[in-house]
């Protein structure tokens, strides 16, 4: 049982680009990736912790959340059960922090994944969700520069699937 | 980018899109595509949706393609300008699931698909039976079966949305609405039953139905109108239930409607209400409620005498105790019944309590047939006068009955927990 007195434990992550970045363990563990790494790695080891998917910039963009969210309870397995409530509310701090370009917004996407950081990336998904909702798939396509690789007849078949004309 | 991100994740993002933008998103290109048409997405929007406040029960989602049928209705229901299609299609079938669009439903062309069936005069077989104080007893409509189903479809929607007018309109200064009593009624029980080809049967249950459900919405249009200007045998509203609201009303806890876009399912639409209501338990495990309209003669006032009331005879002679002096039992506010008989056909037989409104004692024997939904009422006052039997049917919105001999003259029980205290009855 540690005191509380102890100064807080830290380790060292080494991103992809080489840097190594200094963080309070607590704020790292909430990477469930990291958590168990240094959980296999055993107490008190002075290891870097190689995270060869992740660059610096967007490494310290994830750990800006992890330190904000460090106190959060840790998130319910099934939020299945709580079906039906808004499901695309973001809380007022998380909407500013995504308030990036597209492309950091899909790296911290891809980091949360890779870190195993569930609320992050369901604040990602979130973000994307309600730049897309609304929208013709036209402006979604704008929005995100994509290519329309559909022929028209197959773009055509997919309106009629959504329509549910070919069953009546 | 975002269509290369990977499955899971795009998965994810689809997942917590409405209904249409869902829809909208797998037309971006093939990988989004790829990755979002796919059951679990649509699976995890259905039970998301804010339109769908019960979700969609699982039992009924046996293949993969189910769950999109509840997204495109879903899509559908906040366009509106119905045809016939949509009641065939989707509309009813969400609606029996409490959507979201019933408060919001186009009623005009709701009206427009239904009124020509409902418009249309029933008409006599028989030269001998036009008396007009009574309803006929051998109709013929010029509409077939199917057009019925659909009626019966499209009025179930319509009264739903009737019911949902939260706020009704103030009908002090307003003219009493004159609807019931253009809705037709027809006696079956002067039928042989043997006379009947299975198809005609058939047929007429199903009109019987739709009037039924047609009664409904009307019936909730006139009775605001009388709550709210106390027009009551007694004139007053104290001691009468609420009425009830199409939020109130639990659809998706007893009506089992088929899956969206399933062909032939206006006729599996028709029925799917009855193996629940029509069990004993439906009747026997809660207390029921409801009005009477007295629109007799031609005047303009309208009246509903509701079960509950405060009635003179009863407070008076201290019949809601015992002992009264009068009778074995107390009369009560309520409805209750209990099971009496079963018969081997899928029929079963119900007796009421004895219960007031305003104006009279009742106790009602109630003959259920588990098949068709039909009620045979038999009505009696507690020293043994009877007024014999009439047609009922048990709606989705509870039982509904003409009474003998009057147009406009019609009877609609519902459970007290589907009263909705919020509903104001009287005029403030």
């Amino acid at each position: 049982m540690a005191t509380s007195t102890e100064a807080p434990k830290t380790v060292t992550l080494t991103t992809s680009d080489n840097a190594d970045i200094q963080v309070e363990r607590e704020v790292a563990e909430r990477s469930i990736l990291i958590k168990n790494l240094l959980e296999d790695l055993g107490g008190d080891s002075n290891e870097a912790i190689p995270i060869p998917n992740v660059n610096e910039a967007v490494m310290k963009k994830v750990l800006e959340w992890c330190e904000q969210h460090r106190k959060d309870p840790p998130a319910s397995q099934d939020d299945d059960s709580d079906s039906r409530k808004k499901s695309t509310d973001i809380d007022e701090w998380d909407q500013k922090f995504m308030q990036v370009d597209q492309e950091m917004l899909f790296e911290i996407i891809l980091a949360a994944n890779y870190l195993d950081i569930k609320a992050l990336l369901d604040v990602g998904c979130k973000t994307v969700a309600n730049m897309i909702k609304g929208k013709s798939p036209d402006e979604i396509r704008k929005t995100f520069n994509i290519q329309n690789d559909f022929t028209p007849e197959e773009e055509d078949q997919i309106r009629r699937e959504n329509e549910w004309a070919e069953d009546r | 980018m975002l269509s290369h991100l990977p499955v899971e994740i795009l998965r994810s993002i689809s997942a917590y899109l409405p209904p249409r933008s869902a829809l909208a998103f797998i037309l971006v290109c093939r990988r989004i595509y790829r990755a979002c048409n796919d059951w679990t997405v649509w699976r995890h929007i259905v039970q998301h949706a804010t339109g769908y406040p019960y979700g969609v029960p699982t039992a009924y989602t046996s293949n993969s393609n189910t769950w999109k049928r509840y997204i495109v209705a879903d899509g559908r229901a906040s366009q509106g300008r119905w045809s016939s299609n949509d009641i065939e299609g989707w509309l009813p079938h969400i609606v029996a699931l409490n959507h979201s669009v019933t408060f919001s439903m186009d009623h005009v062309s709701l009206h427009r698909l239904c009124d020509p069936i409902f418009n249309a005069p029933l008409l006599s077989d028989t030269r001998n039976d036009r008396d007009p104080v009574q309803f006929i007893t051998n109709p013929r409509s010029s509409f077939n079966a199917g057009a019925w189903h659909l009626a019966q479809a499209a009025t179930f929607c319509l009264s739903a949305r009737l019911l949902s007018n939260e706020t009704p309109t103030r009908a002090r200064d307003r003219e009493p609405p004159q609807l019931l009593q253009s809705v037709q009624w027809f006696r079956l029980i002067t039928h042989n039953r043997l006379d009947l080809l299975v198809g005609d049967s058939a047929k007429l249950l199903t009109m019987l139905h739709a009037l039924a459900n047609r009664a409904v919405g009307f019936f909730y249009a006139e009775l605001h109108w009388a709550l709210a200007t106390n027009s009551t045998p007694m004139e007053t509203t104290a001691g009468l239930p609420h009425p009830l609201t199409a939020s109130t009303i639990p659809f998706a806890s007893f009506m089992e409607p088929p899956v969206p876009f399933t062909p032939r399912s206006l006729e599996a639409f028709s029925k799917c209400h009855l193996p629940s209501m029509t069990d004993p338990s439906f009747f026997v495990d809660d207390e029921w409620t409801g009005y009477t309209s007295l629109n007799l003669g031609s005047g303009p006032r309208l009246r509903f005498d509701g079960i509950g009331g405060d009635n003179l005879d009863v407070i008076r002679n201290r019949l809601d105790q015992l002992p009264n002096g009068y009778f074995p039992f107390r009369v009560e506010r309520v409805i209750r019944f209990r099971l009496v008989q079963t018969y081997g056909d899928n029929r079963y037989q119900l007796e009421s309590n004895c219960f007031h409104n305003q104006v009279a004692l009742h106790i009602l024997t109630v003959t259920v047939d588990r098949c068709t939904g039909r009620l045979v009422i038999a009505h009696r006052a507690p020293f043994g006068i009877s007024r014999g039997l009439t047609d009922a049917v048990i709606t989705p919105f509870g039982i509904v009955q003409a009474e003998i001999p009057q147009p406009g003259h019609w009877t609609w029980l519902w459970k007290c927990n589907w009263s909705n205290p919020k509903e104001p009855h009287t005029g403030e």
